[in-house]
């Protein structure tokens, strides 16, 4: 009986012992933010190395750029002292060089990534691919003062890897040219379920600016469209409405199983005047304007 | 109502034949007080018209119990019109659900007729000792078991033809007796090709396969300590259905269980049994053989239940009562991957059966209290905790698109309680019952997506929102028993509230080809059900007797618009010859018009029909063995029909000739 009493305690013992090292492991460790850390999960898409300094190009989905929206993150190394740029002043611009003319795209300025000492982010909105031919040329511009420390150009290649539109640039109906742009979901989160659709809109002024367009709705209807599937689609989807405090277009897309869907869209101003898109009834059975998104 | 215990003829189990075949056909009327058809193994191989035809052919003949068709194999059991949703199928105590968005696999396809020694169906809310989330009533499917007997070894082998599909039946039987230990063990194969409806119409797509190996043990630990075990595996493949779109691959069922019995506890506690089970069904659908399909789609299931049970049963005094305590877990997942027609698009992939999870747990009580001789009062009761969600994160984020305030898991209870007088005089008896009762959402009703029904045409989406449904029931049963004959009449009522039905949304959008709309199951504030027959059996000139059916049935939503699915007026009548060595019977089976009937679930109007069976059987004794013939001839004037219960109208079968032929060899 004794022995048995001696193995219960025993038994006691270690799973209270068992219990406190879960627990313990269950802690967070202190995060120790650093240069390597703060890209940990980012893919790498370019070194760039001008004198003194080497501008490191990331992105979270891929190694490389698409066609629409790409967030992009950026780290700058001092190469001299070896340490990273904690306080750079940052700017890009990009050029889309064709055999007989060129043009820009929608980008944002460089922030900061909040709670990183070393992460700077920004996108850019490749509203085409590039080619033998045609190519984009990005430069990066590291600014103090009135003086510009590096400068540094490269051609990255713009791909579609699925072929699939995530990007539209139309003619609105007040004659203006605009670029409606999915930024989530992208081909990594999105899921069967409700998902946060965020996008932007943005109105071409010539061939080198292109302004984000408030207050405008960006209705949608999602659909299946193969033959199969009968324009299926799912309900309760909210309508894209601007964000001022993210400066984006948020809504909710419900997608009820995986496969190709078309986002079927209206946009409208802030007068509610279609500006482009058809809703879809009778023989109508795709807008002029859609995203797709397969999965 | 009653609980008429039927008890079906097997082949397999020689070791009653011979007492069997000793009772007399007089003693045998007597016991249809509470038992239909009696008579075990040998004796029902003479009685039975029709001894080694399908489980679903002896389905059919239980009373209340009619079975929806939807191809050659594996019909849906209804009890008192209500089918798998309203009733509960179980096998000796075990739960088992089926594996099949589309019910093409009802419990009752994974066992073998050979595998069952009766089949109890209990009608209404009233004693359903094993019945979880059952209001219409259950079947419950009894193992055959050799049993505790002097030794012996019994080997039977069967075989039977039937001209209309080709249709092939080989199955072999091994049965050990002794007193301390038994083991009968077997396999049974069937296949038909495609059956020809009347006027030599052929069925496409009603092919079957089936493949069926049992084993049941059981050891005598002591004088009154009994252990037993059982496994049955079966095995159908290649199994159409021509009134659904699709066919079926496979269907495979693996069920077992361990079970350990006292008898004679004490003066108090006659039996007390614990059961153990497990049970895997895997359903996999098929529509690659199928012409012009404009999607292919791959459809599989699966189901599996785990449980026990634990009955106590004794008498004091004048009270004979039964205490259970069960509880048993299931998973129920399927999916479907559909294969769009334009090629460079990825499949489409979705969680029909969203990986449901549901555990139940109940206790039951059951007394009968014989007031005296005259006078008998039954009453039981049932509660019962259920705790059911979606396992899967995927199908819970894609039903919460359509209820965005559900929960992941919800807990229900549920219960029922129930009384039956009953009353006897001399030559008659008066049963005078009711009951309220409570049912949760089926897997389908609260968390199926997307499942087509090609009855009515439409897309189903579950409801997790869906309150229990619950009904009030009232039977009554008067019975006359003569030397010469027998008459009983009884009727049930049932009314219901919350009663659990797919209506029609159109705020949703359909997802199968060519599907009509969808349907959301709802809570309708009331319904009813009526039912109500008569039987009459008289025997004449010592070896005929003479079964009459009349039935009614008559089942209505609040705003009285006809159920789908409700049997009209129907009708048997059969004279049978029975004597110790022959037997032969011709029968008369039909139904008048269905005039209620629900254009909104896609019923129409099925026509009268009637049809004309005979049959003939003979046994042939050769020293030790015993040879028994059987042969007939179904639908003789080859008429083309279908009931109210044939899915999409299909045409049942046209005439057909069997021969059937059992040897006991040992």
């Amino acid at each position: 009986m004794k022995f048995k009493i001696d193995n219960i305690k025993h038994i006691f013992f270690l799973i209270i012992a068992l219990v406190l090292l879960l627990a313990s492991c269950g802690k967070e460790e202190v995060k120790v933010s650093t240069s390597a850390t703060e890209v940990i999960g980012l893919y790498k898409v370019d070194s760039l190395k001008k004198g003194d300094y080497t501008f490191y190009v990331f992105k979270k989905d891929t190694g490389y750029f698409k066609v629409g929206y790409n967030e992009i993150y950026i780290q700058l190394k001092n190469n001299t002292t070896g340490k990273y740029i904690e306080d750079a002043n940052l700017s890009w611009k990009a050029l889309m060089h064709m055999t007989d003319m060129s043009h820009a795209c929608p980008y944002s300025a460089i922030s900061k990534v909040a709670n990183t000492k070393t992460l700077y982010k920004g996108y850019f909105i490749f509203i085409m691919g590039s080619d033998d031919m045609d190519y984009w040329e990005i430069t990066y511009d590291y600014v103090k003062g009135t003086d510009t420390l590096a400068e540094v150009t490269n051609r990255p290649y713009v791909v579609n890897p699925t072929g699939r539109l995530r990007y539209k640039r139309f003619l609105g109906s007040d004659a203006a040219y605009y670029y409606a742009v999915l930024v989530n979901p992208t081909e990594l989160n999105v899921q069967v379920g409700t998902n946060d659709i965020t996008a932007y809109l943005y109105k071409q002024v010539d061939m080198y600016t292109f302004n984000p367009v408030k207050n405008y709705t960006i209705e949608i209807d999602p659909r299946m469209p193969d033959p199969s599937m009968g324009n299926h689609t799912s309900p309760y989807n909210v309508n894209l409405k601007y964000d001022s405090s993210a400066d984006i277009y948020k809504g909710k897309l419900n997608l009820t199983m995986t496969g190709y869907w078309k986002i079927n869209l209206i946009v409208k101003n802030s007068a509610n005047t279609v500006i482009k898109g058809d809703s879809i009834k009778g023989s109508t059975t795709a807008s002029s304007l859609y995203f797709e998104i397969e999965f | 109502m009653t609980k008429a215990i039927l008890i079906i003829g097997i082949c397999l189990g020689l070791y009653t034949f011979s007492q069997a075949q000793n009772r007399s056909d007089s003693i045998k009327l007597k016991q249809l007080k509470e038992v239909t058809v009696t008579g075990k193994t040998g004796l029902d191989s003479i009685n039975e018209s029709k001894p080694l035809s399908g489980i679903d052919e002896y389905i059919q003949k239980l009373p209340k119990v009619s079975p929806i068709k939807r191809g050659g194999y594996a019909w849906e059991a209804t009890v008192n019109n209500m089918a798998t949703e309203r009733i509960s199928v179980t096998l000796d105590g075990m739960k088992i659900f089926c594996a099949c968005t589309d019910k093409m696999d009802p419990v009752t396809s994974y066992v073998e007729i050979q595998n069952l020694d009766n089949i109890q169906v209990g009608s209404g809310l009233s004693g359903n000792l094993h019945g979880a989330n059952s209001i219409g009533g259950g079947l419950d499917l009894k193992l055959q078991k050799a049993g505790f007997h002097s030794q012996k070894l019994s080997l039977t082998l069967n075989s039977a033809y039937e001209t209309n599909g080709n249709y092939k039946v080989l199955g072999a039987g091994l049965a050990y007796s002794s007193p301390s230990f038994y083991v009968n063990t077997g396999a049974f194969y069937r296949k038909s090709d495609d059956y020809v409806a009347g006027n030599n119409e052929k069925v496409d797509f009603s092919q079957f396969e089936k493949v069926n190996v049992f084993s049941n043990a059981g050891y005598k630990l002591a004088n009154n300590k009994i252990l037993e075990g059982t496994v049955i595996y079966d095995v159908a493949t290649d199994v159409g259905y021509p009134a659904l779109t699709m066919d079926v691959k496979t269907a495979k069922g693996l069920i077992t269980s361990v079970s350990y019995r006292q008898n004679d506890i004490s003066n108090t506690f006659s039996s007390w049994e614990s059961k153990l089970y497990y049970n895997n069904i895997t359903h996999i659908m098929d529509d690659t053989k199928r012409p012009d399909v404009p999607v292919h789609m791959d459809m599989p299931g699966k189901s599996r239940t785990g449980g026990y049970y634990s009955t106590l049963k004794g008498r004091k005094g004048k009270h004979n009562f039964v205490l259970s305590q069960d509880t048993y877990y299931n998973q129920s997942l399927a999916s479907m991957t559909m294969y769009p027609i334009n090629k460079t698009e990825v499949p489409m992939f979705m969680y029909t059966w969203p990986d449901i999870r549901t555990l139940n747990a109940a206790v039951y009580a059951e007394d009968n209290y014989v007031i005296n001789i005259k006078n008998t009062v039954q009453l039981s009761t049932r509660l019962s905790s259920q705790w059911d969600g979606l396992h899967s994160d995927f199908g819970y984020r894609t039903l919460k698109m359509y209820y965005p305030d559900m929960t992941q898991y919800q807990n229900r209870l549920l219960g029922d309680v129930s009384a039956k007088y009953t009353h006897y005089m001399k030559d008659m008896q008066l049963k005078i019952g009711g009951g309220y009762g409570s049912r949760a959402p089926s897997p389908t009703e609260a968390y199926g997506f997307y499942l087509y029904n090609s009855f009515d045409n439409y897309d189903n989406i579950g409801n997790p929102k869906l309150k229990n449904e619950s009904a009030a029931e009232a039977n009554i049963a008067f019975t006359v028993t003569k030397p010469n004959y027998s008459i009983t009449w009884d009727a049930s009522y049932f009314y219901f509230s919350n009663y659990i039905i797919a209506k029609p949304d159109s705020s949703f959008s359909t997802m199968t080809y060519g599907a009509k709309g969808v349907m959301v199951y709802r809570n309708l504030s009331h319904a009813s059900i009526f039912n109500t027959g008569v039987e009459a059996k008289v025997l004449f000139l010592k070896n005929f007797h003479w079964t009459s059916h009349l039935a009614y049935s008559l089942g209505q939503e609040n705003n009285r618009n006809p159920l789908p699915l409700i049997a009209p007026f129907s009708y048997s009548t059969s004279v049978r010859y029975l004597n110790k060595k022959f037997s032969s019977g011709v029968e008369l089976q039909g139904a008048t018009k269905q005039y209620k009937y629900s254009p909104e679930y896609g019923e129409d109007e099925t026509p009268a029909y009637y049809i004309l069976n005979a049959s003939a059987g003979y046994d042939i004794s050769l020293k030790h063995n015993i040879v028994n013939i059987k042969t007939g001839v179904e639908n003789i004037f080859d008429r083309r029909y279908s009931t109210y219960a044939d899915w999409n109208n299909i045409p049942r079968k046209g005439r057909n000739v069997f021969l059937s032929l059992t040897i006991h060899v040992l």
